[in-house]
């Protein structure tokens, strides 16, 4: 277990919208942070499950890529660089006895004085294959989730599903694998019209109303047997990996068990984002309040609300109000050049 | 020919009756056979979008988890047998609507918005590529 003695300000969870920007902001108050995510990537539903698709009720976007704003918003929250820690499952909490806070998460133990939910729906787990042969090839063959592209290079692929996910992957490897095939079971695919369009026109080889009856082989993956739905037809196909991407379930996952207040599986909070757990605060929507709306803007300001209480409560000679960002940066800038001279 | 174990799922106000496979979800019977209903996240219990009200058979879908019951609560309309479409799956027949806020788009009002959405694009996409003159039916280019 490698773990990072460093006791941080923030530890952030969730590497959503708006942990994205809770991080920009403990920036901003020159905190420094963490951020934990158990998928591969930043951006969370973002990156995850609409990628291709248009926000448009970003304050100051008239329309914007999914994909582009979880860009910009790692951009932002980067002027500070906080650490940022991917495919890690928040486990526990301890409370430690200088008030500090130890994560434990399936990876490491990270320490901070205070943490900030951001975990928006849960822990996504990808949903997985119900044929029997599919468990024995877990993590030996089949995947459920892309870490390393390159890892795909060479291979003889078989990519399942027809979202966004699903696709996106399918069109990013199929120049790197030696042969690719995508199978759906369906003939409407949910991905985005455009990447549809793209697949459709690549050296991909796909089977609709087809879904995976059963995995060949021994240690490994020797080919896969589909099966038409549509004229009840079977196929052997020539594969040594499989990537699928049916989907998400989302969960709270261990969370569920701090002791934090809940209604369902959203967490309650004060005006200042606190939860009742001493040092713990959530935003976005994980977090819940009278009146509260699940938006990514209303998120943004959770998140602000959330780190400005925060930094006053870790030092008290912060202000919780943070001045105007116009002013703020100017002084900053000043201050950094009389340091120079 | 009609097979007799397959569920039988209705959807209403189109009154559209489609057989479906067991545990398969509302959204992909729906998506399956052309019935229109949204799914912004792509059927990942992450919007509302493919909220249904089930008129009967509530018994025969599968469970509500806490995830659904939490965005389920966004939705337009909540009714008591309020369910998301992606994430019930289907053990027997059932009857479900589809809110009216989104069937009002619903069957040949669909194919009509859309022609005239593409009608409009089109003639957009004309008066930009050629500002200057009248949309015409000549082959010629002008530069």
């Amino acid at each position: 277990m490698n773990t990072d003695q460093k006791t941080y300000d923030i530890t952030v969870i969730g590497a959503g919208p708006v942990g994205l920007f809770a991080a920009y902001y403990a920036g901003f108050r020159d905190l420094n942070c963490k951020i934990i995510d158990c998928l591969p990537q930043i951006g969370g539903q973002l990156t995850t499950l609409y990628p291709q698709k248009f926000v448009y009720d970003v304050a100051g976007f008239p329309k914007i890529l999914a994909t582009d704003l979880a860009l910009n918003l790692h951009k932002q929250a980067q002027q500070y660089n906080p650490k940022i820690c991917l495919e890690e499952k928040v486990q526990q909490i301890f409370y430690l006895e200088d008030r500090a806070i130890k994560l434990t998460t399936d990876k490491a133990e990270h320490f901070s004085k205070k943490v900030i939910l951001t975990a928006g729906a849960g822990v996504f787990t990808p949903r997985k294959l119900e044929p029997e042969s599919a468990k024995k090839f877990e993590n030996r063959g089949l995947y459920y989730m892309v870490k390393d592209t390159e890892f795909f290079r060479g291979k003889k692929l078989l990519v399942i599903g027809g979202g966004d996910t699903a696709l996106d992957w399918a069109l990013h490897l199929k120049d790197m694998a030696k042969g690719i095939y995508l199978i759906h079971r369906s003939n409407k695919f949910l991905a985005a019209a455009s990447s549809v369009r793209q697949l459709m026109n690549s050296n991909i080889e796909v089977h609709t109303h087809t879904e995976l009856k059963e995995i060949l082989g021994n240690d490994h993956i020797q080919g896969a047997i589909i099966v038409d739905k549509s004229v009840n037809q079977e196929k052997t196909l020539d594969v040594d990996t499989i990537l699928c991407c049916i989907g998400y379930t989302p969960n709270l996952g261990p969370i569920k068990e701090w002791g934090l207040e809940l209604a369902g599986s959203t967490i309650k909070v004060n005006p200042r984002m606190e939860t009742n757990l001493s040092g713990v605060y959530a935003a976005g929507d994980v977090a819940t309040y009278e009146g509260k709306l699940r938006l990514i803007c209303t998120g943004f300001s959770d998140a602000a609300v959330a780190v400005n209480y925060a930094a006053h409560s870790i030092y008290p000679e912060l202000r919780v109000f943070p001045g105007y960002s116009t002013n703020v940066m100017e002084q900053k800038e000043e201050e950094k050049l009389a340091h120079k001279t | 020919m009609v097979d007799e174990l397959m569920p039988k799922v209705t959807f209403l106000p189109v009154n559209k009756t489609v057989e479906a496979e067991e545990g398969q979800s509302l959204l992909d019977v729906a998506m399956d056979n052309d019935i229109r209903l949204e799914h912004n996240c792509g059927g990942n219990c992450a919007c509302s979008t493919c909220h249904v009200i089930v008129k009967d058979g509530m018994e025969k879908l599968s469970r509500k988890t806490e995830e659904e019951q939490d965005e389920l609560e966004e939705a337009e309309g909540l009714a008591p047998t309020s369910r998301l479409g992606c994430q019930s799956k289907i053990y027997g027949d059932i009857i479900v609507e589809i809110p009216p806020y989104r069937s009002s788009l619903l069957n040949e009002d669909v194919t009509k918005i859309e022609a005239l959405i593409k009608e409009k694009e089109k003639a957009l996409n004309l008066s930009r590529s050629n500002p200057a003159s009248q949309p015409s039916q000549t082959e010629g280019k002008t530069e």
